[in-house]
């Protein structure tokens, strides 16, 4: 905990000192949410017929779609991005030189980066909700947490696989690649999947952000039970099950092989 | 007490992989590159010991080996007690001083800086903003210890290098050729520090890799000299100095010598080299292991056979020449002051 709290007080000091930097993050959501608001008004009742399932407002729809698609990317990216980050300034090496493992500094590194994450769901949702009519009142808080929970664990899951690529390959990871582009097309961030082919909503069965997205949608804007979504939960129990241990048994080979060729702090 | 390190026949060979397909399990490197052959070393609790070598002679992969960043192909070392598997327990025993500046947070304070990797070596807030006053104090960097890293100039970027690795109180200190990029006053206020503060005051045991005689010579008590991975010699400077050319180095310049007195001085000194300078005088030259005692006797027999000495010098022999011979390196490859 204490090693928790020292690397989220690092990395707020080293994000306070590019404070422009910083508020122009949020600024962007102001534009992003404006952006989809005007599309939705576009589609008005076209729309409507694919998304019943979710109460029928496309706004509503993609709201949860790009807030939520930023955790996505973070479980995806930061591991990788702490660790090479790590040993292209050079700070990987002094850490690595205190007892602290190197496991510890990859997750330790991501969370600052979660935060702010969820900093940002928060205003993508509140200003949906105060401003622009999206209907979050009656969800069902408790499995939407529950469902952030699972998605964190199999997204961080195959972010820890790709910084074990980085590790070893040091740059030119192919899970991220993969993974965001498959995402972006199959995941049902901007339209549900129901319009793709079926060949391809067959494939996005195999990727964890099909239940999560779903699940989150459902939880929130329909306020299903748990046992409503039990389907969705028990997916993405499945994926951070085989997801979790793969993630660490990689981590665990690329530092060995990185330590036995020297290379833990190239880059 | 166990030795501060101690290393039997470690080695480290790097494999050097070719296309993907080498990092996959179980692949057989393209080639193996041999970067520490066969080192044993010892170095005692408190002792101020240089490893002294050129640029690429494995210096650097010893002290990560030491350090258990890289792990060895063969061979075993113990630090401070510890076998090189005991990870955790050799870092909480150790500290490593870099010249890579990089290694810090630019755009955070001197202080902020050391109170995160304090907190990596787990400890508590309250101890750990001691500790690190203390270490500011120790390295004279407590009035600019709350500005950015990155206004600091080379001198002070290094000697927070050196209060970083005192974090965790220590018994050893690796130094990485600590000095590097450094002016000559920066260089020795350096030296200072190291020699006074460190050594005689705190009683590091202090491992110093360098290329620089001058500060081998300076400030250890003990020297090893690496070359391709090798161990070339190990000792005092002036046990290696022995090793080249026994004893003291005189030359004398010496008027109205006489044949005679060449085999005189021969039965005292068989290095005896004579060259005369004019018609007047001749220059001796000859090494002795009891220096003082033969140039006595030396100098007896001239005067006993009616010479005069008009000049005497002694020199030890050139640790760039030591290590020269050891390294066969050309005179020249390293740097002097």
């Amino acid at each position: 905990m204490r090693k928790l709290l020292a690397f989220l007080k690092r990395d707020f000091h080293l994000e306070a000192s590019y404070r422009f930097s910083f508020f122009l993050q949020f600024f962007c959501i102001f534009f992003s949410v404006a952006l989809f608001y005007f599309v939705a008004q576009l589609l008005g009742e076209a729309a409507s017929p694919y998304l019943q399932a979710y109460g029928g407002d496309y706004f509503s729809f993609v709201l949860i779609g790009i807030a939520f698609a930023g955790y996505f990317g973070v479980g995806l990216s930061s591991f990788a991005d702490s660790i090479r980050q790590a040993q292209t300034t050079g700070t990987l090496e002094a850490m690595l030189m205190t007892p602290t493992r190197v496991s510890t500094v990859v997750l330790c590194s991501s969370i600052w980066d979660y935060l702010l994450t969820t900093l940002r769901v928060l205003i993508y949702l509140a200003l949906g909700a105060i401003f622009l009519g999206v209907k979050i009142g009656q969800g069902n808080y408790l499995a939407a947490l529950l469902i952030l929970a699972l998605t964190v664990v199999s997204f961080s899951s195959l972010g820890i696989i790709a910084a074990s690529f980085i590790m070893v390959l040091k740059r030119g990871d192919p899970v991220t690649w993969i993974f965001n582009s498959l995402f972006s097309l199959l995941g049902g961030v901007y339209y549900p999947i129901t319009i793709l082919p079926s060949w391809l909503q067959f494939l996005a069965h195999f990727l964890p952000i099909t239940y999560s997205l779903r699940a989150m949608r459902l939880a929130l804007l329909q306020g299903y039970s748990l046992s409503a979504l039990a389907p969705d939960l028990l997916a993405l129990v499945i994926f951070s099950i085989i997801l979790l241990p793969l993630s660490l048994l990689a981590f665990r080979y690329a530092v060995h092989r990185a330590r036995v060729d020297g290379s833990l702090t190239h880059y | 007490m166990p030795f501060a390190i101690e290393t039997c026949d470690l080695t480290k060979q790097f494999p050097r992989t070719k296309g993907l397909r080498g990092f996959l399990p179980g692949s057989r490197p393209a080639r193996l590159v041999t970067a520490v052959d066969g080192v044993n070393l010892r170095v005692e609790q408190g002792e101020l010991f240089g490893l002294l070598g050129p640029n690429g002679a494995g210096k650097t992969t010893l002290i990560k080996l030491l350090c258990t960043l890289i792990v060895p192909t063969a061979g075993t070392a113990r630090v401070n007690g510890y076998d090189l598997r005991q990870e955790a327990a050799i870092k909480a025993s150790v500290g490593l001083v870099t010249g890579d500046e990089r290694s810090f947070y630019w755009r955070l304070s001197g202080r902020q800086n050391l109170e995160f990797f304090a907190a990596l070596h787990g400890l508590p807030s309250g101890q750990a903003r001691r500790r690190v006053q203390q270490v500011l104090e120790l390295v004279e960097l407590t009035a600019i210890a709350d500005e950015q890293f990155q206004t600091y100039p080379t001198g002070m970027r290094q000697r927070l290098s050196i209060a970083r690795g005192l974090l965790n109180e220590p018994h050893l200190l690796f130094l990485d050729e600590p000095t590097k990029s450094l002016d000559p006053l920066a260089a020795r206020h350096m030296h200072n520090l190291i020699k006074n503060r460190l050594a005689s005051q705190e009683g590091v045991a202090i491992f110093l890799t360098t290329h620089r005689l001058d500060e081998a010579e300076q400030l250890c008590h003990r020297v090893a000299i690496m070359d391709k991975g090798r161990i070339r010699a190990c000792g005092t400077i002036s046990e290696l100095r022995a090793r080249l050319r026994p004893g003291e180095h005189y030359r004398l310049k010496v008027r109205g010598f006489q044949p005679a007195m060449r085999d005189e001085l021969a039965k005292l000194v068989s290095s005896l080299q004579v060259t005369f300078l004019d018609d007047q005088d001749a220059l001796l030259e000859f090494a002795a292991l009891n220096g003082e005692e033969i140039l006595t006797r030396v100098i007896d027999v001239i005067r006993s056979s009616g010479g005069e000495i008009r000049a005497l010098q002694s020199e030890a022999v050139p640790l760039e020449e030591v290590f020269a011979h050891l390294t066969g390196e050309p005179a020249g490859t390293m740097e002097l002051p």
